[in-house]
């Protein structure tokens, strides 16, 4: 459609100054024609009448009619000559004859008139030098030929004919160059053009045919670089925003990162303040207790001592004492701060360790080092120590054991607590099911653990708890 | 006396023509390269007939008139002639190069020394001329034609001599009536003369004369070399070394004499001019017509030096 469009333009630019040309070349050639044949028919005629003066001259000298009437009749029969006259120098008609006697309409422009003169002879030059007259003309006459404008019809048409077939071989000529050469220059824009809607497409890989001439050519060869300019760019321009998309998903990723630090620093706070609200109520609670229980517990007490030995009194006393003890451990683990499985341990082996000696119960004890490396939140080591305490209190009532070995031992993050006593394990199923033992499975299962009761090699009983070191320092 | 006085005497009596002598001024009507190139002619003539250089001066008439009263004037020309004739001078005056006729409408008054050298030949030489052709041949009249008006051919043909071997036929025509009566005479003439004549030989008379002559087989003697390449078989004339020679020999004698025999004519030597194919074409024998002619120019009327008193 484009490629149509511009070769019509083409044709058209192309066509309308040609044929302006054509036209005004055609009327120049019209005109010069006809002012050749109007030259050529004048030249005929002087001719002519040339040749009438020399056939005629003499006798227009000797006034012999008859002649002049031989002479008239021979240019009358020459082709072309409608008619001739004789004229003498006053003007009156001594010959005459016309070759059509309907032909009255004679062309003026046609009619020639060649006068007749008597030439002088010139002289030499010494009569020159003496002033005679050395040359004079008298007008004997004239002849008068007249030229049939029929003789011009033929010559026109040939002219007209000539000038037209000229013309339309000339147009035509013009058209099928132009057509040509239109097509040439339509087809180099129009693939020119399919190439640029391929690019506006995107595709970037093609090109503009460089076949044109010229500024097409120029034109191609532009667009072509063109073309692969935006491509560079294009290039450049998905580089930059693959980077771009890089550096915003990074930029994402961190803002995200910074984001999860964020949200846990701020849980990390909220916790913090909880746990500083916890540990200030604990505080309280525990001043409480301390000021209140356990003043109440160290008046009962030291009322009971003042009493006389009985059993009672010893029975109460020691009810207090324990109850005191318990209030201690208790006011202990609320004390407790960011404490260690090593720390929870060496507090409990000094509060049993008198216990133990009183009953004379060996105890061997043996910590991994790793011990002071797994940290422990308050709760984590009230629940320890209170399993801890199950376990002791447990052996000292009801095994009659005479050795408790403790064992802390980590093996790749797994930590194990083992106790075992080398007393009787009478651990039947209705005890199982008992209080003490569910809640020690509990708190372990808070310390992220496993806790088991069985019994020993030696008939005792042991106790497992399996935890992870991980677990423990990630437990809020 | 003593011998060297009287040498001294002699030489200046011999040098003393020269101081005195009188120069001839060659009168130019215009600077045309004709009428200078026959002044050098006449100049260089005199000077080889022993005139000396600074004698003889050549201006024009646009120039100042500067000559003295005893310098003789060589107007070239009917121009500087008539230019002379107004000045009314006292000086002796030579015309050169014109025409018979003029010289002889010169008014007679206010010109008390004069000659003049014509480019005309004299119609005796003609006629002498035309005689000797016409020797032998059958038809044996000579026609002259002229003008009636013709005052200076009419005086001439009175001085005509006798003729030997012909009959001259003299014909006075009036322009208007040439072709009434001549044809009959062409008929019979033997030869047919042309003098110079303006008013009947030009144009259409002169045209219409030589092709009648030929058409009837009458051969023309004519005045003017022109005429031989219109038609005439011969032509007797004046050629321009010639006049110039005769126009020196006549100042050089004034130079010496101081004077010359007033109102003469004088004629140049003459020529003869021949139209070969004219004479072949009307059976003449070209070689004899040139001996002829050669030994015709020996006679004594051919000499020269032929002047006539006006």
């Amino acid at each position: 459609m484009g490629a149509s469009s511009i070769r019509r333009q083409l044709l058209s630019l192309a066509l309308m100054p040609l044929s302006l040309t054509i036209l005004a070349v055609s009327v120049l050639a019209v005109v010069a024609s006809l002012e050749d044949i109007e030259s050529r028919l004048k030249q005929r005629g002087q001719d002519i009448g040339k040749q009438a003066v020399l056939m005629s001259e003499f006798y227009f000298y000797t006034g012999d009619q008859l002649q002049l009437n031989n002479v008239a009749a021979i240019v009358a029969g020459l082709e072309g000559v409608s008619s001739i006259r004789f004229l003498n120098a006053q003007g009156e008609v001594m010959v005459k004859r016309r070759n059509n006697a309907a032909d009255k309409d004679l062309d003026d422009q046609h009619l020639f008139v060649i006068p007749i003169y008597s030439k002088g002879i010139s002289l030499d030059e010494v009569a020159q030098l003496a002033g005679a007259q050395t040359e004079l003309s008298e007008k004997l006459g004239s002849i008068e030929i007249s030229l049939s404008k029929a003789a011009l019809t033929p010559l026109r048409e040939a002219a007209y004919m000539r000038i037209l077939l000229v013309a339309l071989g000339a147009l035509l000529l013009g058209v099928l160059m132009v057509y040509l050469f239109g097509r040439r220059l339509s087809a180099a824009l129009s693939e020119t053009i399919e190439a640029a809607k391929s690019v506006k497409r995107g595709n970037m890989n093609s090109r503009a045919p460089e076949n044109g001439e010229g500024e097409i050519l120029e034109f191609q060869k532009v667009f072509n670089r063109m073309v692969g300019s935006v491509q560079q760019n294009e290039v450049q321009l998905q580089d930059r925003i693959n980077s771009a998309t890089r550096s915003l998903n990074e930029t994402v990723a961190e803002l995200s990162q910074s984001n999860r630090e964020l949200a846990a620093t701020r849980q990390a706070t909220i916790e913090l303040e909880r746990s500083k609200a916890i540990s200030d109520e604990r505080a309280r609670i525990m001043k409480d207790m301390h000021d209140g229980i356990g003043g109440q517990l160290v008046a009962s007490l030291a009322l009971i001592e003042k009493e006389q030995n009985s059993e009672i009194r010893a029975n109460i006393s020691s009810t207090l004492r324990e109850c005191l003890d318990d209030l201690r451990l208790i006011i202990l683990s609320l004390n407790m701060r960011d404490s260690t499985v090593s720390a929870v341990l060496a507090d409990f082996k000094y509060r049993v360790h008198k216990k133990l000696q009183k009953l004379e119960i060996e105890l061997i004890w043996e910590v991994d080092d790793i011990a002071d490396h797994i940290s422990l939140q308050p709760q984590q080591s009230l629940h320890l120590l209170r399993i801890l305490q199950e376990v002791f209190t447990n052996t000292l009532k009801h095994a009659g054991a005479s050795q408790i070995h403790l064992r802390l031992t980590s093996e790749q993050g797994k930590v194990r607590l083992s106790i075992d006593d080398d007393g009787i394990f009478t651990l039947d199923e209705e005890q199982r099911d008992c209080h003490g033992l569910n809640n020690m499975q509990w708190r372990a299962a808070e310390l992220g653990g496993n806790l088991t009761v069985a019994c020993n090699e030696a008939g005792g009983c042991a106790v497992r708890l399996d935890f992870a070191a991980a677990d423990l320092s990630e437990v809020p | 006396m003593k011998p060297w006085f009287c040498v001294l005497l002699l030489s200046c009596s011999a040098l003393l023509p020269q101081w005195v002598s009188a120069d001839v001024l060659l009168l130019l009507p215009n600077r045309q390269p004709s009428f200078i190139n026959a002044a050098e002619l006449i100049k260089k003539q005199m000077l080889a007939n022993g005139v000396q250089a600074g004698q003889v001066k050549i201006r024009d008439i646009g120039q100042a008139a500067a000559w003295d009263e005893d310098d003789l004037i060589l107007p070239l020309g009917p121009l500087a002639a008539g230019f002379v004739q107004r000045q009314s001078v006292a000086n002796s005056v030579l015309y050169t190069f014109v025409q018979e006729a003029f010289v002889r409408e010169l008014p007679r008054q206010g010109l008390a020394n004069w000659a003049a050298v014509v480019i005309d030949q004299p119609l005796e030489r003609m006629v002498v001329l035309a005689d000797a052709l016409n020797e032998g041949r059958y038809k044996n009249k000579i026609l002259l034609l002229h003008s009636s008006a013709n005052q200076a051919l009419a005086e001439q043909i009175k001085r005509l001599p006798t003729l030997k071997h012909a009959e001259l036929e003299n014909i006075p025509l009036a322009t208007t009536g040439l072709a009434a009566g001549l044809e009959s005479r062409l008929y019979n003439a033997g030869l047919l003369l042309a003098p110079s004549d303006p008013e009947l030989w030009r144009g259409k008379n002169a045209r219409w004369l030589l092709l009648q002559a030929y058409n009837y087989r009458v051969p023309i003697l004519a005045y003017n070399p022109a005429l031989i390449k219109a038609g005439a078989m011969l032509a007797i004339y004046s050629e321009k070394q010639a006049i110039a020679k005769e126009s020196a020999r006549i100042a050089t004698a004034w130079l010496r004499q101081q004077r010359f025999k007033p109102g003469r004519v004088h004629y140049a030597e003459a020529s003869v001019a021949v139209n070969d194919s004219i004479a072949q074409a009307l059976h003449f024998n070209v070689e004899e017509l040139q001996a002829l002619i050669e030994r015709i120019k020996k006679l004594k009327q051919f000499q020269e030096g032929l002047s006539h008193g006006r």
